[in-house]
């Protein structure tokens, strides 16, 4: 006969068996108010029943009566009826579900009987089912006015660090376990043949040959471990993967429950959908997103979403649309929150800004649209006081935005009047790593995601067509755009020659073709997320880490595929003049790019002048800005290169140099550069004006 | 009366004013703390020198280890990886809007800003002590927009604080320069 402490025990253990129970009813509740069809609501009663039942069975054999009670009641109630269930029918057999779990919680915690009596809600589960039973063809009852007040709560859930984990997961660790073992002792058998190898030796010094013979044993028995090993964590890896994630479907049952609640209690019609569900993303992230992304749906039809009545007014549909969608990228994570509503009142904010005293009037008025709607995530717009004065919006917005920066994330917000918002969080998701494809284009190095890639071969110019602006490679039947990734990065002009690189990728259904230098072996990679001041460049996905500690950008393939549509980010205006900067300082290079940038030109960067030579071959610039003192080759030899190169002698060329001699600038302008500035006058703004000028010297000379 | 009487014969309004007032006589520096002098880092921009508070700064890396990042905007020199964690690294000069120029910059300086954030910046050398006297660093307020105050320093000689909470805000802002 089982002790107190025995049941208490197996009470506490079915807290969380009646957690998964509650939400795969509640899945089913939900699915029976809007059933697709005939078969559909047949299939959620079975389930629920099923469900429900179970509940009932383990509610019994821990001596949980009134939990039994209710199930049983709630079943009763599946049962006796057909169909869809009826609104006010589904508001109960959720609110049955929640006093159930929170019953058996209360009883895992040791607590003592509720104060409230479950007798209410048993009879109005009575007569519910009596309803049910015997009126199949009665008339709906008619919805009763919503609630003025609050919205319900969002389901607020005890802390609870423990995860139920599957047996096959746990034995699949076991396995790893064993084959780590084993992987031991056949290390343990070579190092006993090693040494006794080296106890041999002792006794007759070896040949070279011999002790090459045994260096090389020792190398191949390395490199086979070094397989195993790989292996043996791959599987480990795996492994915890299948503990340390839960798929995302696991936070959107919640979801759906709190878009049906926040719908009823406003008297608003929603219908929440979501994409990615299937996607499997770190437990503990989906963990403390709950809260967050309850807030957001709460948000998006409470406040985002019209009036059935206003909406129809709109041309909209009665039920209003409140879609979840979920992404992997590498790394991270993306989750958005969209809703067809009203979207952002600008007016509204811009009062509420300047009332709050968060800005003057001046300084909101000048504020862009993308500035404006971040205001909702501070903490002033937070209050339900502030909200209504914003047609709603921002309710609880800032304890979003805390937690997903908390978590090393980022939100983002875009609306369109009349037409509804989003809002998209980004998220670092630990642990693991994706294959990443180095490119090189010049000396910069870039990673893309090889999830994107679809192949890599090398160009040939036959398959290129060209119209006026863009470059298109014919595929498969396909015409896919084509661009130079250097131009698209814009670190040189883009210029497509056979025989190089090409990358072929893809992202959703948008297929690109990218020209570069080198292909470089994939590798796993864990990609971080970009530094906040940085993290605005939508190019990136994030940084990762190489061997030895240097960082590669890895590029964002949406943006890729964007860019690579638009080309117009790689060919310049007509009228842009195009100057090479070579430098080997970075900051020189960087401010001379900002100086000319500011003057109206296109500006690339060459760390040497074997680099800059590259850039010169690949295309004709109206400038050339290029450092005395450089290592290798300098200032003087790369002039004299210049001048000595095919169209090169009329280029116009300015030397810059730190040091500040006549003798320097002499010999500068000897070797065929057309002016000579010290470093400190071009910081004082002379570089462009001596540009242009050496410009207009040589255009006159012509 | 004991001391604990006393204590509950305050009314609250009491309470909370001698509250308030002890908050504030620890808050005052002691007398000694008070004369201790500040200490920076100093460090040349063309012909003028700069300073940091000594507080701020998290460490030095050569300038060689920033891996650039193209389409960023021209005052972020790229991005480098300081005791694990990846700090973008900014051109200082752009920032300042200096204009004068001495040598090459070859280091970084890793700085912590007001808001908690690392960032790196570029320096044409490694940066060296310098004590400040306390007048000099609480005297004059700093003009509004600018982003260093003149301090006088032993020699004498006159080097420019800058003010971290400031930086911070062009660093959000992005650089003027741009």
């Amino acid at each position: 006969m089982p002790t107190e402490a025995d049941l208490q025990r197996l009470v506490s253990n079915f807290a969380s068996e009646a957690k998964v129970l509650c939400e795969k009813a509640a899945r089913e509740v939900l699915a029976l108010e809007r059933p697709e069809n005939a078969a559909a609501a047949r299939r959620a009663r079975d389930d629920l029943a099923r469900h429900v039942h179970t509940l009932k069975g383990s509610a019994a054999t821990l001596g949980l009566s009134v939990v039994k009670e209710i199930a049983h009641r709630l079943e009763a109630l599946v049962e006796a009826g057909e169909g869809a269930l009826e609104a006010e029918a589904v508001d109960l057999a959720l609110r049955a579900l929640d006093t159930s779990l929170a019953r058996v919680r209360a009883a895992a915690a040791g607590e003592g009987p509720p104060l409230l009596s479950a007798e209410p809600l048993l009879a109005a589960l009575e007569a519910a089912r009596e309803r049910s039973a015997g009126g199949k063809e009665k008339e709906p009852t008619p919805r009763p006015a919503p609630p003025p007040a609050d919205l319900p709560p969002s389901n607020p859930e005890p802390e609870d660090d423990s995860w139920r984990v599957s047996h096959a997961h746990v034995s699949s660790l076991g396995g790893v376990a064993e084959r780590l073992r084993e992987l031991r002792l056949r290390v343990l058998d070579r190092r006993r043949e090693a040494r006794a190898q080296l106890d041999a030796m002792e006794l007759k010094a070896p040949s070279p040959l011999e002790v090459r013979a045994l260096l090389e044993r020792v190398d191949q028995v390395l490199g086979t471990f070094a397989d195993d090993t790989e292996l043996v964590a791959g599987d480990l890896d795996d492994a915890l993967k299948g503990i340390s994630t839960l798929p995302v479907s696991t936070v959107l049952e919640t979801l759906q429950r709190t878009a049906r609640d926040a719908a009823r209690a406003t008297g608003k019609e929603a219908q929440l959908s979501a994409v990615g569900g299937e996607l499997m993303v770190d437990r503990r992230l989906l963990d403390a997103l709950r809260g967050p992304l309850i807030h957001l749906v709460r948000n998006a039809v409470d406040h985002g979403l019209e009036p059935g009545h206003a909406r129809e007014r709109a041309g909209k549909s009665k039920v209003g649309a409140v879609v979840i969608r979920t992404e992997l990228r590498g790394n991270q994570v993306v989750f958005e929150v969209s809703d067809d509503g009203a979207g952002l009142n600008h007016k509204a904010i811009r009062t509420t800004a300047v009332q709050r005293g968060l800005m003057g009037a001046a300084e909101v008025e000048a504020l862009s649209s993308q500035a404006l709607e971040q205001l909702i995530f501070r903490p002033g717009f937070s209050t339900r006081q502030d909200a209504s004065e914003l047609s709603g919006r921002g309710v609880g917005l800032d304890v979003v935005a805390t937690q997903v920066r908390r978590l090393g994330g980022t939100v983002a917000v875009r609306s369109v009047a009349g037409q509804g918002m989003q809002i998209r969080l980004l998220l670092p998701s630990r642990g693991g790593s994706v294959p990443v494809l180095p490119l090189a284009v010049g000396e910069v190095m870039v990673g893309l995601p090889v999830a994107s890639v679809e192949s890599v071969s090398r160009v040939a110019l036959k398959d290129i067509h060209r119209t006026a602006r863009a470059l298109y490679l014919a595929l498969e039947g396909q015409m896919v755009p084509l661009q130079d990734l250097g131009g698209l990065l814009r670190v040189r002009h883009p210029v497509v020659l056979e025989e190089q690189r090409l990358v072929v990728a893809r992202h959703l259904a948008t297929r690109f073709a990218l020209v570069v230098d080198d292909v470089r072996e994939h590798q796993d990679l864990a990609i971080r997320m970009l530094p906040e001041e940085v993290r605005s460049l939508a190019a990136y996905q994030g940084l990762a880490a190489l061997a030895g500690g240097a960082l590669l950008p890895v590029l964002e393939p949406s943006w890729v595929a964007t860019a690579v549509a638009g080309r117009e980010m790689a060919i310049p205006d007509a009228g842009e003049g195009r100057a090479l900067v070579v430098d080997d300082s970075l900051t020189a290079r960087a401010l001379h790019r900002a100086i000319l940038e500011a003057a109206g030109f296109q500006v690339h960067l060459a760390a040497s002048g074997a680099q800059a030579l590259e850039h010169l071959r690949r295309a004709r610039y109206d400038a050339v800005v290029c450092d005395l003192s450089m290592a290798e080759m300098d200032g003087v030899q790369l002039t004299c290169a210049v001048r000595e190169a095919q169209g090169g002698a009329s280029v116009p060329l300015v030397v810059v140099s730190a040091q500040e001699s006549e003798a320097v600038r002499a010999r500068a302008l000897a070797a065929g550069a057309d002016a000579f500035l010290t470093k400190r006058e071009c910081a004082a703004g002379k570089l462009a004006t001596e540009v242009v000028a050496v410009i207009a010297r040589r255009q006159g000379a012509a | 009366m004991s001391d604990d009487a006393a204590w509950d014969a305050l009314t609250a309004e009491d309470a909370l004013l001698l509250s308030m007032r002890a908050d504030r006589l620890r808050a005052l520096p002691t007398a000694q703390e008070a004369e201790a002098p500040s200490w920076a880092a100093e460090f040349p921009i063309g012909q003028e020198t700069f300073a940091l508070p000594l507080e701020s700064l998290r460490g030095c890396l050569p300038l060689r280890l920033v891996t650039p990042l193209p389409l960023a905007p021209p005052h972020v020199l790229g991005v480098v990886r300081f005791q694990g964690e990846i700090v973008t690294a900014f051109s200082l000069r752009m920032l300042l809007g200096a204009r004068g120029w001495g040598s090459d910059p070859f280091v970084l300086v890793v700085v912590k800003l007001a808001s908690g954030q690392l960032v790196a910046l570029d320096c044409e050398q490694i940066p060296v002590q310098v004590e400040i006297s306390r007048p000099e660093v609480e005297g004059q307020a700093l003009p509004p927009g600018d982003m260093s105050k003149p301090v006088v320093v032993a020699g004498p000689r006159v080097i420019h604080l800058l003010d971290v909470e400031r930086l911070t805000r062009r660093i959000q802002e992005g650089a003027s320069a741009d």
